[in-house]
């Protein structure tokens, strides 16, 4: 199955961003994948993701290569919410509410 | 397939109309048709095609051009007269077949086997795009997962590293669509932890050739944009998440010209937040000429507002003209010598304005998709095309591009 059905958010605490990153690139999904400023409870400083994925990523991503040290820990503080379909921005924002997330204001 | 594209239920109400013809006598633009599948990739660096909606996009080309390739850049590509395409050899022996070049791996280091690289330099003659083509006709190695890499770097021996790459697994042709500078060189190298010394691979050729344009890529997964079918007018689009999904050019020289006409067909799907449909620029705000599209603007919300700017900013739609959600042909004109700007909606003049916008022309930076020099202020919704031309177009081609954009949109022009 080669569509991409899967919406994926991920949502990462700031001291965990650069080495979920840096897992997520070892991967072959380029670099700064977590790009999105988010802000949580205490003005915590969070980062996101949306994408789309076939099954077959999620299943990798499920079992990442042990190229960056320590992996299954960073990957613990990674949040990730899939859905099948669905609009992309709806499962953004219900995800971000969820855990208590908000997009970092931002300058027009 | 380099022609303009209709899909079945597009109607050809232009006539023989192709875009192409507004860069008749060179004018700098781009021209995106995510209609056509040819000028998409899902990968940025072009080795994996589009095939069908709901695939990602990772590199759209921009047909302005017409998509044709650039003379061979590769003296004896094809290894008739010997191995000189590879002056430069490490961890390994490059030999001279029958038209081929057998590289064998003498030594291994960390993950790598043999590398071989172009000439230092110039390879690439000008900054931009390069199709890379090899072919592997036969290959002798220990471990199945020992592949080649195909890489542009910074040094002959710094492939491993580079961004820019692909991968050649087996036996067969392999493309990337890859950039690159003046300043770099491409290097094939063997890797994968699984080098062993005595391990071979026949290339029967080596290509590189420039494609010109002024191609929009994304390297991050995360961030690119999904094709899209409306199944209505059958055209195919880019869908953006509205959180991060986003694309940028390489800069753009658009220092030959103070005109800038702007045509889209797009669908707007919320207007909560300001989205940077198209901007020149990393933030128009604090670079000279420049222009942008917002869509929508906020505080207070502005259906489209197009931007431009030469050493001062002038906008026009100031107005909630189409609540989201709307599918609109947007066009932006501006002139900063003859200090006008206006934006167009659906074949209607929205508001069209007079005053200054400083002086100069606009400038040489890169081109940003959907979201604020890659970082901020995304755009939620649809993108059925982009055409950017370096001057006034007159109003039969204003006319012509926009029934264009309405036969994709499925919008009604006035």
């Amino acid at each position: 199955m080669t569509d991409y059905t899967l919406s994926v958010v991920q949502l990462c605490p700031d001291a965990y961003r650069g080495a979920a990153n840096a897992i997520a690139e070892a991967s072959g999904f380029g670099p700064n994948n977590l790009s999105v400023e988010l802000r949580g409870p205490g003005d915590s400083v969070w980062w996101g993701c949306h994408a789309w994925w076939v099954p077959s990523v999620l299943e990798a991503a499920m079992n990442p290569p042990d190229e960056v040290p320590g992996t299954a820990e960073i990957l613990a503080q990674v949040v990730t919410s899939v859905q099948v379909g669905g609009d992309p921005q709806s499962h953004w924002q219900e995800a971000l509410a969820a855990n208590g997330l908000s997009v970092y204001a931002q300058e027009a | 397939m380099f022609g303009w594209q209709l899909r079945p239920g597009l109607h050809a109400g232009a006539g023989a109309f192709n875009p192409r013809s507004l860069f008749r006598s060179g004018e700098q633009g781009v021209l995106y048709d995510p209609n056509d599948l040819s000028a998409l990739f899902q990968d940025s660096a072009g080795t994996t095609p589009v095939t069908a909606a709901d695939q990602p996009v990772g590199l759209m080309l921009d047909k302005r051009l017409g998509l044709v390739r650039g003379p061979e850049l590769v003296a004896d590509g094809g290894f008739d007269a010997g191995v000189t395409a590879f002056p430069y050899v490490a961890r390994g022996t490059v030999t001279h077949g029958l038209s081929s070049a057998v590289l064998t791996t003498t030594s291994i280091a960390g993950t790598s086997g043999v590398t071989v690289a172009l000439p230092s330099a110039p390879v690439f003659p000008v900054a931009g795009r390069y199709e890379v083509r090899i072919t592997v006709s036969s290959r002798s190695v220990a471990n199945a997962s020992h592949r080649l890499l195909v890489a542009v770097s910074s040094g002959q021996n710094s492939g491993l590293s580079a961004t820019e790459r692909f991968y050649a697994p087996g036996v067969g042709e392999y493309t990337g669509i890859l950039n690159a500078t003046t300043s770099n060189t491409l290097t094939i190298s063997s890797i994968d932890g699984a080098a062993t010394i005595g391990d071979t691979f026949t290339l029967s050729s080596i290509s590189i050739r420039e494609l010109p344009g002024n191609h929009a890529f994304q390297a991050t997964a995360a961030s690119r944009p999904i094709l899209r079918q409306n199944a209505t007018t059958g055209a195919y689009y880019l869908e953006t998440d509205g959180s991060d999904d986003w694309m940028q050019t390489n800069a753009i020289n658009f220092t030959g010209t103070d005109k800038v006409s702007v045509f889209t067909g797009v669908r707007k799907l919320s207007d909560a937040a300001f989205g940077t449909f198209v901007e020149l620029s990393a933030d128009f705000n604090v670079n000279n000429g420049t222009f942008i599209l917002a869509a929508p603007a906020v505080s207070p919300t502005r259906s489209y507002r197009f931007v431009s700017r030469g050493t001062a900013a002038q906008s026009v739609g100031s107005t909630n003209f189409a609540p989201a959600p709307s599918s609109n042909v947007i066009t932006g004109l501006a002139d900063i010598s003859g200090q006008s700007v206006s934006i167009r909606s659906n074949g209607v003049v929205i508001e069209a304005l007079s005053a200054s916008l400083g002086t100069g022309e606009y400038g040489n930076y890169p081109l940003y998709l959907f979201r604020r020099g890659g970082t901020s202020l995304p755009f939620a919704g649809h993108f059925y095309g982009l055409t950017i031309v370096g001057r006034l177009c007159t109003a039969a081609e204003i006319r012509a591009i926009e029934r264009l954009y309405a036969a994709k949109t499925g919008v009604i022009l006035a």
